[in-house]
C-alpha cells in the first residue's frame, strides 16, 4: 500500500537528487533542469545494488524533516529561475533553528547530559502530555515570532505541524518533522558560519 | 542551498517592525495556535499514559506434585545459530514461542521461527514466518539482518510480534517493527516499523517478556546500543483500531541494559538488569508510578556477569530470577533464584543447565494458563530450549537448597 509516508519518502529523495544535480554547471538552464527532474525521479525507483535508491536511504533516514524537504524546495525553485520563496532573512533563520533543534535534541538521544531524561520522548505529546509543552510551546513561540517579522520560514514550522497531524511520516513523534540528522548537520555548520560572519561585521 | 546569497545576514528594513502589523500578528497568531494544536488534540489520548500494569490475573497453582521438564524445540534444525526466544500463552490457553535463526549472528540468512505447542503438549516443527528478504519488500527498505522477536498475546486474541531488523552494521543499526496474527500465528501482517529513535531510527531491541498494561497495552522492556547502552520502555497502547508506539528511559543508561519488568502492584514495578559495568551482579531498580519513572538501578545480590536475566512474579507473590553466576564469567550454567521478598534477599535454589565450556544463556520466563512457569533460552548457540516447571517443584528445590543470599 502506497502510504502517505512513502510518497514523502519518494517526493524527499527526489528532491535531494534534483538539487544535488543542480550543482552541476553543465545541467543549468531549462534543459538541465528538466532533466535532472527526470533522471531524479528515475533515479528513485530503479532498482540499484538490489534495492531502489530510496530503499538505501530508508534504511537509514525514515523521516526527513519538513523543514529540509521545503529548504530543498526553495532552493530547487530559485536555482531553476522559477521562484524565490526564501530570502536571506529565512535561510538565516532555517539555519538557526536547525543548529537549535539539533542541540536540543541529538546530544540528549546520544546520552549526553541527564541520562534518564530523553529530550525526544516530549515529541510524543501523549506521553509526557505536560512536560511535551515545552517542545510545542517553544515551536510555537519560534513560528509566531518569525510569523510577526515577516519571515516566511515561521509557515515553514507551522507546515509541519499540519504534517504531524496528518501524519505524513512513518513516525509520530513531533521531532522527526522538524529536524533531521541531514538538516542537523547542515544547520550547525550554516549557523556556525552565520555566527562567524555577525561576528566579524561588527 | 548553502550558496553565498543565502547567508547574508541584514535585510533590507528592519526586522522587528512589521509593515502591516495587523496581517503580521494575525499570522503570527494563527501559526501559535496551529503549532501548538497537536499537543491540544493529544490530551485525550494522554489521559491513557501510565495506566497501570495488570495485576492479579495470574492462574494459581493447582498440581501439588513437583514437575519440571525441559525440551528441544528445533531438535531437526541444522542452523548454527538460534537465539534469543520469547514465549505467549495464546487466548485458547496453548503457548507459542519464536526465535532468530541463521548461519550467525547478524548474517543474511537470519529468520525468526515460530513453533506452537497443541493441546495435548506437543510442540509443532518450527517454520519461518519472516525472511530478511520478505521484511526489507514489505519495510521498503535495505534490511541487513532480523533479530530479537518478542511475542505479545493481547486480552483481544490476537498474537503480536516485535523483531528487530537490522538496517546497517550489527545491533546498533537495529530497529523494531511490529506484526500482528489473527489466527494464533499462522498468519501475519506485513511488518512495520515503529520509529522510535530521531538517529535514524537507530539502535531499539527489545529482549524480555512485556508487561500487559490496563486498557490493552503492554509496556514492554527494550534498550538502545548505539553509543552507549540504555534501557528503556516502550509504551504500546491502543488507539484508533491501532496501536501507538512511544518509548520512556530508565535510569542507568551507558551501563544497564537488557531490563525486565515485573510489575509487583498495579501500579509498582521491580527491573532487573544486565550490568555492562563489570560488577559481577545484576542489578535492580523500582518504580512506583505504573512505570513512569524508575529508581536508579543498584546491584542487587544476584551474581551474574554481564549476560541476559529475566525476572518473573510467581502466582504466590514470589519473586524468581533466572540467570547465569558461572564465576568464570561465561555462560556456562543457567540457574534460577527465588526472593520471598520482592527483591531484597535471593536464594539460588535450581540449576537448570549447567556443562564446562558450553553456553546456556537468553533465559525467557512468563507463567502459563495452567499456573506453571513457561520459560525458552538458547542452549549450546544452536539450539533452543523449553522447560516447564510449577511452584510445587520450585519448593522441592527450595527445601534441597542451601543457605540464601540476603542482608
Amino acid at each position: 500500500m502506497m502510504t502517505c509516508a512513502f510518497w514523502w519518502s519518494v517526493a524527499g529523495l527526489w528532491l535531494l537528487l534534483v538539487w544535488g544535480w543542480q550543482r552541476i554547471p553543465l545541467l543549468r538552464g531549462p534543459a538541465g533542469f528538466i532533466f535532472a527532474m527526470a533522471f531524479s525521479g528515475v533515479l528513485s525507483v530503479v532498482p540499484f545494488f538490489g534495492h531502489p535508491l530510496r530503499y538505501w536511504l530508508s534504511g537509514l533516514t525514515p523521516n526527513i524533516s519538513v523543514p529540509l524537504v521545503v529548504m530543498v524546495a526553495a532552493a530547487i525553485a530559485s536555482r531553476g529561475g522559477l521562484l524565490r520563496v526564501f530570502r536571506a532573512r529565512e535561510w538565516s533563520a532555517a539555519w538557526m533553528f536547525g543548529a537549535c533543534a539539533a542541540v536540543l535534541l541529538y546530544p540528549s538521544a546520544l546520552g549526553l547530559g541527564p541520562r534518564n531524561f530523553d529530550s525526544y520522548a516530549l515529541g510524543w505529546p501523549w506521553l509526557f502530555w505536560a512536560a511535551s509543552l515545552a517542545l510545542f510551546g517553544l515551536v510555537a513561540l519560534s513560528a509566531s515570532w518569525l510569523l510577526w517579522r515577516g519571515n516566511r520560514f515561521g509557515w515553514v514550522l507551522v507546515a509541519a505541524a499540519i504534517a504531524y497531524l496528518v501524519p505524513v511520516q512513518e513516525s509520530r513523534n513531533f521531532w522527526d518533522y522538524l529536524v533531521d540528522p541531514l538538516y542537523a548537520v547542515v544547520s550547525i555548520v550554516a549557523a556556525l558560519r552565520l555566527l562567524l560572519l555577525r561576528w566579524r561585521g561588527r | 542551498m548553502s550558496g553565498r546569497d543565502h547567508l547574508v545576514v541584514k535585510s533590507s528594513r528592519p526586522a522587528s517592525q512589521p509593515q502591516r502589523p495587523l496581517l503580521s500578528l494575525l499570522a503570527a497568531l494563527t501559526g501559535f495556535v496551529i503549532v501548538l494544536a497537536p499537543w491540544l488534540v493529544a490530551r485525550e489520548q494522554a489521559r491513557h499514559s501510565f495506566p497501570g500494569f495488570i495485576f492479579g490475573e495470574q492462574p494459581t497453582a493447582t498440581a501439588p506434585e513437583p514437575y519440571c521438564a525441559v525440551s528441544k524445540l528445533n531438535a531437526q534444525s541444522a542452523q548454527q545459530k538460534a537465539h534469543s526466544a520469547t514465549i505467549a500463552t495464546l487466548s485458547d490457553g496453548t503457548l507459542a514461542a519464536a526465535w532468530y535463526a541463521g548461519r550467525a549472528e547478524g548474517a543474511s540468512d537470519v529468520t525468526i521461527q515460530f513453533s506452537r505447542r497443541d493441546t495435548a503438549g506437543v510442540w509443532s516443527e518450527p517454520r519461518t514466518i519472516f525472511d530478511r528478504a520478505g521484511v526489507a519488500e514489505s519495510l521498503r527498505r535495505h534490511v541487513v539482518s532480523l533479530g530479537n522477536p518478542v511475542l505479545l498475546s493481547g486480552a483481544d486474541g490476537k498474537l503480536g510480534l516485535l523483531f528487530v531488523s537490522i538496517s546497517a552494521g550489527k545491533w546498533s543499526g537495529s530497529s523494531i517493527n511490529t506484526s500482528w496474527s489473527a489466527d494464533g500465528g499462522t498468519t501475519w501482517s506485513a511488518p512495520e516499523k515503529l520509529c522510535l529513535n530521531p538517529l535514524a531510527n537507530l539502535s531499539a531491541l527489545p529482549r524480555n517478556p512485556p508487561s500487559r498494561l490496563v486498557g490493552g497495552g503492554w509496556a514492554v522492556p527494550i534498550y538502545e546500543e548505539f553509543i552507549g547502552r540504555y534501557p528503556e520502555i516502550l509504551w504500546l497502547q491502543p488507539w484508533n483500531g491501532g496501536y501507538s508506539a512511544a518509548v520512556s528511559r530508565m535510569r542507568g543508561g551507558m551501563i544497564m541494559f537488557q531490563p525486565s519488568i515485573v510489575p509487583v502492584s498495579a501500579d509498582s514495578a521491580l527491573a532487573f538488569y544486565r550490568d555492562d559495568s563489570g560488577s559481577g551482579r545484576a542489578a535492580l531498580s523500582r518504580s512506583f508510578d505504573s512505570g513512569r519513572t524508575w529508581s536508579q538501578p543498584e546491584a542487587s545480590l544476584l551474581p551474574n556477569f554481564d549476560s541476559g536475566v529475566c525476572g518473573l512474579r510467581l502466582p504466590d507473590g514470589r519473586l524468581i530470577c533466572a540467570l547465569n553466576d558461572a564465576k568464570n564469567r561465561k555462560r556456562e550454567n543457567l540457574r534460577l533464584a527465588l526472593s520471598p521478598d520482592d527483591g531484597k534477599s535471593w536464594q539460588v535454589i535450581a540449576t537448570l543447565e549447567e556443562e564446562p565450556g558450553a553456553e546456556f544463556s537468553y533465559p525467557y520466563m512468563i507463567i502459563g494458563n495452567n499456573g506453571r512457569v513457561q520459560m525458552v533460552y538458547s542452549a549450546l548457540g544452536h539450539e533452543v530450549r523449553y522447560a516447564e516447571f510449577n511452584v510445587a517443584w520450585i519448593d522441592q528445590q527450595l527445601a534441597r537448597a542451601g543457605r540464601g543470599i540476603g542482608p
